[in-house]
């Protein structure tokens, strides 16, 4: 009697297939772990989001019942169900559709129907799909065999019927090259028995002689076609037993440490066959570093918004536009009941609301802090470029206080005097210019108003404003600019770093949290996000310009107005992009792939805080020297900069931060950064 | 800027810049210095597990399935072994 061959190697058995092929007209295969094969080590995992779905449908029909019961309960029912086809079949298999709609009406009772069986069955579809991947090597392979007219066949012992595994298989771009696919689910006739072989036979009327079948199992894709005259190859990859046994200890470890729940996600996220190609060093860093963290960052404002209520979510530009795009990436998995507030993408900027903020309260004592504090800006000019003001009419009223528009008002430039700073305290208090000052900016906030009112701001109670950081200064202008109207929105900050340097002014219906990193929290790890912030930033950046403003269109609405990117500024953002294209595309990839891991492996982001620490302790404070040469960007355009150099501060620091500095710092900056790291803790504690 | 390109996942199945090797470094500096909050950690039982599986799996994996087909193997050791 014939036996199955066994390989090791998928190209080894391909070869001797291919050797056999002459007199063969029928190639069957099986389709989970040969055709398709899995990120997750237990395909049972894909159950707990889909036990999570269905307990937020019973919760939504006013039936408490947990995410473990409802698994639960859908194992008795398979079970059931198993034992009751073992009763009148050699094989106890399941047929989904059933088993899911007896597991529905056990739980929601006459509410389950047919639109809740095809919301459930579509989401665990969706899953199944994220966790399959197409062996490349037998993909390619049978592209040949359908070139050369060979009759192919899909077989599968599994609870999914045919047309479920026909959707899978289409994802893969597999279907149109098989003749049929065949489940053991339709007609309970299973390959484990060897009645799959014989029900195929059968049906499309099939010569054993001239059939190979190639599976993974030996008793059902070996042993059975072999008694029933097929030939059999069989493929036992030990390098895929490696990979789902590491999968597995990721696992696992994560079941009892937290730390390992993010890296767990990252190993289920990674790419696999096809799509693991090699790739430049700064799209690897986008998929393993800087992915991760933004999509763990956008899930954690789902969960915040879910939890407060809130029921709009702008993503303030520029970043806002990747938080957006990794938020309509992960969310169909990670909130399939839909619970989730409306998005939009608003345009704003600092230069852009700045004028409209002073329109109602004037230029206030907090403004010129925050004007004053890049070390680029010097005098009242500018104060003038920041907020869009007019010098020549505001020069009468710094007359009479003794200053001028190029009077020094930062002390961190040469010609600064104590004098002149509490000359300003006063020409704030002068009504006559704060008059001025609001005559100049009211029309920038009636553009403003109008701009706000055609995206819908003010018909919501509760709105999440979503931005990198790190001041929240935009938000503070944008509050300032709203919040002489009766209507205007509760105002939940919520950004991706929060340095917190000059202190907002938090109210019950406008603050701001951070929710990587938030300097109130004394997170010590994250403040690790401080050492490269601009990397974020660039990394995160629309590829739009900047705003600057907002014009009236006539039609009693407004639209965003942008920079102009024709000069050298604009030039070198043009550049910026271009060079940070492959670190956002990394970033996008990853999303597209977290959404799935993420809530098969957590299902929230309580357990992420100790990973996000380690890759940014990791990666930043102890970054190794080509990954700080590779991330660095090459231009980072800030308007709100000036051009003022300040004045020199003494010798400059031996032990510097690597990621601001070139040369022989650098390079001693990333040998000591255990030394750097210290003396930054240094400063967060103390400052 | 290096232009060396490399897969997602590398060959030891690590993610790339982030192996293994640099989580047991991190992991002595986290013992040795204040590095901030870790949770519990990664726990050096688990790295060293990982450690091995990702370094010397390949053989040991390839053994493996080396040894459960060995039919004739499995049963002379069983001859071989007293009766349970």
């Amino acid at each position: 009697m014939m036996n199955f061959k066994t390989f090791h190697k998928a190209s080894k058995m391909i070869d001797a297939a291919n050797r056999e092929l002459g007199d063969v007209d029928v190639v069957s295969f099986d389709v989970f772990d040969t055709l398709l094969v899995r990120r997750v080590h237990d395909p049972d995992l894909v159950k707990v989001p889909v036990a999570r779905l269905i307990s937020s449908l019973a919760e939504q029909a006013g039936i408490e019942m947990s995410w473990q019961e409802v698994h639960k309960r859908r194992n008795q029912v398979e079970r059931g169900f198993r034992e009751e086809t073992g009763k009148s079949h050699p094989d106890h298999e399941a047929h989904y559709p059933t088993v899911m709609m007896d597991t529905l009406k056990s739980i929601l009772g006459d509410k389950a129907g047919e639109d809740a069986l095809e919301r459930v069955t579509d989401y665990e579809i969706l899953i199944e799909n994220a966790m399959l991947v197409p062996r490349q090597d037998i993909f390619e392979w049978i592209e040949e065999l359908v070139k050369s007219g060979k009759r192919l066949f899909a077989i599968s012992d599994m609870y999914f019927p045919a047309t479920h595994i026909s959707r899978l298989l289409k994802h893969a771009g597999l279907l149109d090259k098989f003749e049929q696919v065949v489940s053991s689910a339709d007609s309970f006739r299973a390959k484990a028995s060897g009645e799959g072989y014989d029900l195929v036979k059968e049906k499309f009327n099939l010569d054993p002689k001239r059939w190979i079948h190639i599976g993974d199992n030996t008793i059902s894709d070996g042993l059975r076609p072999v008694e029933k005259g097929i030939r059999s190859f069989i493929l036992q990859d030990p390098e895929e037993f490696r990979r789902r046994a590491i999968a597995a200890r990721y696992y696992f470890y994560s079941r009892h440490r937290a730390y390992w729940l993010g890296r767990a996600t990252q190993q289920l996220m990674a790419p696999l066959q096809a799509e693991n190609i090699k790739r430049s060093s700064l799209y690897v860093e986008g998929y393993n570093f800087i992915g991760p963290l933004v999509a763990m960052f956008v899930q954690s404002v789902a969960e915040h918004c879910r939890k407060n209520n809130i029921t709009k979510v702008f993503f303030l530009s520029r970043e806002g536009w990747m938080f957006k795009e990794v938020w309509n990436k992960t969310m169909p998995y990670l909130f399939p009941d839909e619970q989730l507030p409306e998005v939009e993408y608003l345009y704003v900027s600092r230069l852009a609301l700045a004028g409209a903020t002073c329109a109602v309260q004037g230029l206030t004592r907090d403004n010129c802090r925050i004007v004053f504090l890049p070390p680029g800006n010097k005098n009242f000019n500018d104060v003038c470029r920041i907020f869009d003001l007019e010098g020549e009419p505001l020069d009468e009223h710094l007359a009479r206080h003794e200053l001028t528009r190029e009077t020094t008002l930062s002390p961190l430039h040469l010609g600064f005097d104590a004098e002149h700073s509490w000359r300003l305290e006063k020409l704030l208090k002068d009504d006559a210019f704060q008059n001025e000052i609001r005559r100049q900016t009211g029309p920038k906030n009636v553009a403003l108003q109008k701009y706000l009112q055609s995206v819908g701001f003010y018909e919501h109670n509760d709105v999440a404003l979503v931005d990198i950081g790190w001041l929240g200064t935009i938000q503070r202008f944008f509050y300032h600019g709203i919040k002489h109207r009766e209507d205007r929105p509760n105002c939940h900050g919520l950004l991706f770093g929060a340095t917190r340097g000059i202190p907002f002014d938090t109210h019950e219906d406008n603050h701001i949290q951070g929710l990587i990193f938030d300097r109130s929290k004394f997170d010590l790890a994250a403040s690790s996000i401080s050492y490269a912030r601009d990397l974020f930033e660039e990394a995160c950046r629309a590829p739009h310009p900047t705003t600057v403003g907002y014009r009236e269109t006539g039609d009693g609405s407004a639209e965003p107005v942008f920079r102009d990117m024709t000069d050298a500024l604009g030039k070198s953002e043009q550049e910026q992009d271009y060079h940070y294209a492959d670190l956002q595309q990394g970033i996008l990839d990853a999303a597209d792939r977290y959404g799935a891991a993420s809530t098969i492996i957590a299902g929230n982001t309580e357990g992420y805080r100790a990973w996000i620490n380690y890759l940014l302790v990791s990666k930043l404070a102890f970054a190794k020297r080509r990954e700080i040469r590779a991330l660095r960007y090459m231009h980072h355009l800030d308007d709100f900069h000036g051009v003022n150099k300040p004045r020199g501060g003494g010798m400059p620091k031996l032990f510097h931060n690597p990621w601001e500095t070139t040369g022989f710092r650098h390079w001693f900056g990333s040998l000591f950064a255990g030394r750097v790291f210290r003396a930054h803790l240094r400063t967060m504690v103390t400052k | 800027m290096s232009t060396k390109k490399k897969p997602v996942l590398n060959g030891r199945y690590e993610i790339e810049g982030n192996s293994i090797m640099r989580q047991s470094i991190m992991w002595f500096r986290m013992k040795t210095s204040i590095l901030g909050n870790f949770d519990t950690g990664p726990g050096l039982k688990n790295l060293l597990t990982l450690l091995f599986v990702h370094w010397f799996g390949k053989l040991v994996f390839r053994l493996r399935i080396w040894v459960n087909n060995q039919h004739r193997l499995k049963q002379k050791v069983k001859s071989i072994l007293p009766a349970r």
